[in-house]
Order: C-alpha cells, then structure tokens, then sequence
C-alpha cells in the first residue's frame, strides 16, 4: 500500500504518526533527489553532497566537518525516536525524524496553501524539489553545527600583554594559567600580529581548528571595557556550565568581593559546583551552604540568592554575581547563542545581524 | 528552592548531552513552556532578566562567529528557498548579504550550485514494467503531453514515477493487447506510422482523479500502452 503514496503523504505518516514502514519506503523506494541527472535515494544523495558539497568554504569546513555532518544528517531523516513525555528531561538521542519531516510539512503547507491535490503527479515533483532544498539546507546547516562542535575543541583566550590584548585560539585542555604561561615562554612580547601569534600556536600545540583567523574577533579588548572582568582572560567553555562559570570565578578570584575572595579559589570552585547540583537536585539550601562555607547569609544572598527580581526597578545590578558571571559565560558558548537566537529567547536574528552590521 | 532558578537546571542538564545545540533547543523551549505556568512565573521573570544579560555580553562582545554563523544559515535558508519569512523579511535578508562582497560570493555560489542540482525535476518521467521488468520510459511536459509504449505482451504492468512512486499497477492480457481477442470479427485498421490500431482504445483508465490517462490499445501481434497528462 505504501508504495502508490504520494511524498506528501508519506511524509504525514512518519512525522504525525510514527509510521516505520512508510520511513522505510521513503528511504528505500523514493528517488525524489537528483544530482547529476540521475535521481538518488536520500543516502545516495547526501553521499554526493559529503563527496561533493558544491557550496565549499575552506575555512569553514574541510573533510573532518562533512563527515560528522554527514551522519548528522542522516539521523535527522532517519531517527525515530520514541514519542517523547511531557515531564521528560532534556536528554536527547539525536535528532527525531519527525520533527524534520514535520517542518518540511508547514512549508509545504505554507508554500502551496490553496493545492487540494497534493497527490498530483506535478504537485509530486514540486514537493520532491522542496524536499530536496530541505536536505541540502540541513547538511549545510550540519556543516555549521559540526564546525561549531569542532571549534569546542578550541577556547578563546585573552592575552594580555604589554598593555595589548590579544585574542588566541588555544586548545580546550588548557586552563588559563597553562594557556598564559606558553604563551608567555613561547611568544616573542614584541610579535604584534595576531595571525602569527595564531599560527606558532597551531604549530606546537597541534591545536584541533576549523576557524579562520577572520573570526577571532578583532577587537576584543575595546568592546569589553565596562565590563566588571576588564582586566581579566576570558575564555570560552567547552566543559559543562557548572565547572565553566566555577572556573572562570576562581581563575578571576581578585575581582570578588572580599568575603568570596577569603575563600581562595578551590573552595570557591566547590562552593559554585555545589550550587550548581543543589539547583540541578531542587534542594538548594542557601543558610546552610553559607554556613559550611563560611560565609554570612548577606555574602552569600550577594553572590548566589535565587530571588532577585523582585525589586522596585529592577537592573542588572541586582542580578548576584554567580548569574551575573553564569550569563557572560554563556554568552561566549556559540551552540548557547545559536539555541538562543533560534528560540526567539535572546533577541531576533535581525537584530543581532542588524547590530553587527551597522 | 522553589522555581525561582529553574532555568539554570534546564541549561545545565542541556549542555551535558552529547548533541548540545539540539538538547539547548529544547531546553529553552521546555523553560518557555513551563514560564507561562503560575508557579513558574517568578522564575520566568528571573530568567527573562538573565537572558537580557546574556544578549548584553553577545552585543558588547560584538559576536561575530555567530553573526556569521547566522548569516551562513539564513543564506542557506535563501538559496534553498526555504526561509520561512515574509517576502518583505526576505528582502531585508537579501539587503544585508548584499552588503557584504564576500556573502554576497558565497550566496552567489551556493545559489547557481542548488539551482543546477533542481534542473532535472522540470519534466515528468514515467517507467512502464512488465513483471517488474523496465519496457519503456516516457518523458511528458505540458507541450508533449501524450507518450505511447508499444510491443507490449499480456503481463503484470506498472506505472512507476521516477521519483519511485507507484502510479498503477495491473493486468494486461490477450483481450488488451491483440487485436483478435479484443475486437473479435472486426477488420484491423493499420496506422501508417506504428502498425498499432490506433481507432479506439480496448481500455481507457484514469489515473490520480484523471490528472493521466491511461489508453490501452491492441494491435495484430502486440499491444500498446498511450500515457497522456490532462490539463
């Protein structure tokens, strides 16, 4: 029966009904992709992409992105995942076919929305070419997510040095101090160039990159001033939330307040960890965390209370420096940026193009 | 604790799964969920400030790894034509990859290399089988709309679109095909060009609410099969 469906209706079996046989129809029997005058199956397809994706910025992406993104790709038109529970966690097991197969399907629908004939053989080719755009978007858009993963490898690192900073990619398993002190005995302090500061790295440390140096911001330093971590290196994070923000809080210990700093950076690592699981676990107890640590309830509410919004004229200010700290960390993890843009939950993506652009 | 940080939760457990960006999707959409419940609403607040934070630091940062990355996307989403905005967005979108010589390159290349790959869906192909094996292929625009297979013997016939799609399958025996059978007693008027009967089908059938036409005509020895696409 499945195989006189049209591509349509195929395509509404797998995303609102979890149908498997009408998955393996579409992935056995439909050549609705065509590349070189032939029409493919999906793989067949997506392996001529892989082989040859056309569309190729070296910098961007080399071979060590096309295949990640290429299996990416395929679990996204091939997974499908049990229906999820309204009271799951996040946990996810790759993405779900479903979900894909449903966007092509609003398109569609928003694409033709007067067709009553969606089982034409003219409608057919028109959706096969739709179908078609949809995978070429999403191996791209792979591309972008497997070259972001691979950009994790790295970190960003400030370095300061005779009165300049300089941004450098350096690798992830390297903490500050480490990324600082190589720099420092390998660099010469007059090598001004940042590309070439970037090159010596890449050379010794055999860094994993698939940024260009046209990315490493440019100007760093200037657009970080007000900011209470001036004077500090900053680094993106590549570890969990938890032990990215206590990391970056011990790292930049001088600049907390006296009775956070009177803690000295390993039991301040603990107490932002412990933080971190007790909100994760739903039992935060702040008076008797403060107590174990040392600290008055004030310090303690300065730093980490969970109510703060209510206030009269409510600023940043009042925002406690732990969620303070956790959100400029956040804000230079470009996988946390991208979710955030896309959920519409940061600002639309007009408007960061906008301000970027001006 | 009550809800007041529940957001802090979801982004943490998101950023400890395998495939991050996905896992922060649905965090972030299970943190706006969850916001418009009562109880979540002072965290909902709490999280809108920190949000507000987060896109300060992205701003004052001047994120470009990620204005490029977007822009990336949204060329994608253009040239593949499945940006999902308005025209007068789509112009915007347009305006600012054009203000760039290097996006307006890139969107140039990845724009010719997808249209070279859509080429081929412009005519209609269609497989005639016999016992699943290959007896011919029609090709039907709007111009030439009617294609005939011929040399066709009785078996089990299917019409398969190019794309794999079944069109119509079925039987075609001696009572189709040849004319002894099919017009019993009547004289055999040779077409000049085919040597088919071409007077009148033995059987017309309608496929996809008439959308093709299938005629089947009989012939002294063989058979043939006129495919025509209406309208």
């Amino acid at each position: 029966m499945y195989h006189a469906l049209s591509l349509l209706r195929l395509s509404e079996l797998i995303a609102w009904q979890s149908d498997k046989k009408a998955l393996d129809e579409f992935h056995t029997c439909r050549f609705v992709f065509y590349r070189n005058g032939r029409p493919n199956l999906f793989v067949d397809f997506l392996n001529g992409l892989r082989q040859d994706p056309g569309y190729h910025n070296p910098d961007y992406w080399g071979q060590g992105i096309l295949e990640p993104a290429y299996d990416l790709t395929i679990g996204k038109f091939s997974n499908l995942s049990r229906p999820p529970k309204s009271d799951d966690p996040v946990k996810t097991e790759g993405p779900d076919c479903r979900y894909y197969f449903g966007a092509f399907l609003n398109h569609v629908k928003r694409k033709f929305p007067d067709c009553h004939n969606n089982s034409s053989v003219k409608m057919e080719l028109k959706i096969a070419k739709i179908l078609q755009n949809f995978v070429i978007r999403h191996f791209y858009l792979s591309c972008l997510e497997c070259a972001r993963r691979q950009q994790g490898l790295s970190r960003r690192y400030l370095w300061k040095v005779e009165g300049r900073s300089i941004p450098v990619w350096m690798p992830s398993y390297m903490a500050a101090k480490q990324c600082r002190d190589w720099l420092k005995s390998h660099i010469d302090n007059h090598m001004t160039q940042k590309e070439h500061i970037q090159a010596m790295v890449d050379r010794h440390l055999q860094r994993h990159v698939v940024m260009s140096l046209s990315q490493i911001e440019t100007d760093v330093a200037d657009s970080t001033k007000g900011d209470f971590y001036d004077d500090t290196e900053t680094v993106s994070f590549t570890d969990d939330l938890a032990t990215a923000v206590a990391n970056e809080k011990a790292e930049n210990i001088g600049f907390q307040r006296p009775a956070i700093q009177a803690l000295g950076p390993d039991k301040l690592k603990d107490l932002v960890c412990r933080i971190f699981e007790s909100i994760a676990g739903g039992n935060l107890k702040a008076q008797p965390l403060a107590k174990e640590f040392g600290l008055s309830d004030a310090a303690m509410s300065r730093f980490a209370s969970t109510r703060w919004s209510r206030v009269p004229n409510l600023r940043f200010s009042n925002v406690p420096d732990l969620w303070s700290n956790t959100a400029q960390v956040l804000a230079t993890n470009p996988d946390f940026s991208a979710a955030a843009g896309r959920a519409g939950v940061l600002t639309t993506i007009s408007q960061i193009i906008e301000s970027n652009v001006s | 604790m009550d809800n007041e940080m529940y957001f802090i939760k979801w982004i943490t457990e998101a950023f400890k799964q395998e495939n991050r960006e996905t896992a922060l999707a649905a965090a972030l959409e299970k943190i706006k969920t969850l916001g418009s419940r009562p109880e979540y609403a002072e965290g909902y607040q709490q999280f809108q400030v920190f949000m507000s934070l987060v896109n300060n630091h992205i701003k004052k940062n001047g994120h470009k790894a990620l204005s490029e990355n977007i822009i990336r996307a949204l060329m994608i989403e253009l040239a593949t034509d499945t940006f999902d905005g308005d025209d007068q967005q789509k112009k915007n979108m347009l305006d600012i990859i054009q203000s760039n010589p290097d996006w307006q390159n890139e969107y140039q290349t990845l724009s010719t290399q997808i249209q070279q790959l859509q080429k081929p869906f412009e005519s209609l192909k269609i497989s005639v089988l016999r016992n699943d094996q290959s007896v011919g292929t029609v090709s039907l625009t709007q111009q030439d709309n009617i294609q005939t297979v011929g040399h066709l013997i009785p078996g089990f016939y299917k019409l398969m679109l190019s794309t794999g799609r079944l069109l119509w399958e079925g039987a075609l025996d001696e009572q189709d095909l040849l004319w002894a059978k099919a017009h019993a007693g009547q004289p055999f008027k040779m077409a000049a060009d085919s040597g088919q009967a071409k007077a009148k089908p033995v059987k017309t059938i309608p496929i996809l609410e008439g959308e093709l036409q299938l005629n089947i005509f009989a012939g002294v020895e063989t058979g043939s099969l006129e495919i025509k696409l209406k309208g």
